[in-house]
């Protein structure tokens, strides 16, 4: 074969590659947030805490990352558009908002006020609470 | 004695109708949408923070910028790390106040059309901005609608030559929230 057809060869395989991981790339889903290793912090008090002493450094510890919280549900909202639980304590304005995707639907239906539960989520940051999304029950 | 229980007795009763004026809402839903000939792109976020104050009719409203939420991961990648640069600037805040805040009666039932006076910072910029909205008091809970637009450009956002075309220069925002 001559070095000009192989050349050429090389070239077309190039930007098949290319192309192919270029459509991969533009059609990639969100990863499971079960496959995240997850920080599990002393409790939500403790993460609040930072936030309101450091806002910024505890972002970098915390933002992005999956954590689990363990805690008791203090409000349930369930509807077309929104699956929430909010955990926390009753001696604490502050909580975690676990926003839940629709899949989680059927075991947040079991849910009840005063329930204990583990959630899994990633952080986005704090506003009045830590917000999670993409939250999991854990069992 | 006495007058020590008297003054605490008045400080708690202020503190309380201090938080009886306010309301807050946890979960206020925000959509922001793009729409041009070659693409429309919307992003949903479910825990905007919003409080007002009954009284003065001070509104404050605060959004996580990675809280929201797009079709295609590498859209959100590209709005969070090369758009808004929220490690860097990680919210958006609207502090205003309802005009006439004084006309409503919070304790009836109905629908006003309000108009809010403030300013929105997004980006490490802040603007000042006027905001219609629609607040319906019901029962057990107030809610707030409302549409407005803003200009990325505005706010220094710079959208890179090779998607300008699919990303409109003007981006519609839709909110709703739930105060108790």
């Amino acid at each position: 074969m001559s070095k000009r057809i192989l050349f050429t060869w090389i070239i077309l395989f190039a930007i098949v590659f290319g192309l192919a991981f270029a459509w991969k790339e533009y059609n990639r889903t969100q990863a499971s947030t079960e496959n995240f290793d997850a920080i599990i912090p002393e409790s939500a008090e403790y993460v609040i805490e930072e936030f309101i002493k450091n806002e910024q450094a505890a972002g970098a510890k915390y933002n992005n990352k999956a954590i689990i919280f363990k805690g008791t549900v203090k409000s349930i909202e369930l509807n077309d558009s929104v699956q929430t639980v909010i955990i926390g304590n009753n001696l604490q304005e502050s909580g975690v908002i676990c926003e839940f995707e629709q899949k989680e639907s059927i075991d947040l239906k079991k849910l009840k006020v005063g329930d204990s539960v583990r959630v899994k989520g990633i952080c986005t940051g704090f506003l009045m609470d830590i917000i999670l999304v993409r939250c999991i029950l854990v069992k | 004695m006495k007058f020590i229980i008297c003054v605490c007795t008045l400080f708690l009763c202020m503190s309380e109708s201090g938080a009886q004026n306010r309301i807050i809402a946890r979960n206020a839903y925000i959509k922001f949408s793009s729409k041009t000939p070659l693409e429309n792109i919307e992003a949903i976020n479910k825990s905007g923070v919003s409080v007002i104050d009954k009284t003065t009719g001070q509104l404050e409203f605060s959004v996580l910028l990675k809280g929201f939420s797009f079709e295609r991961v590498l859209m959100q990648e590209h709005f969070n790390e090369n758009y808004v640069e929220s490690d860097q600037y990680p919210k958006a805040l609207f502090k205003g106040i309802i005009k006439d805040i004084q006309l409503i009666n919070f304790a009836k039932k109905g629908k006003h059309s309000i108009t809010v006076n403030g300013s929105l910072q997004l980006h490490g910029v802040t603007k000042e901005v006027t905001v219609k909205a629609f607040l319906n008091i019901q029962d057990e809970l107030i809610s707030a609608d409302c549409n407005f637009i803003i200009v990325p450009s505005d706010y220094n956002i710079e959208i890179p030559g090779l998607v300008k075309d699919k990303i409109a220069k003007t981006v519609e925002i839709s909110i709703n929230a739930n105060y108790r």
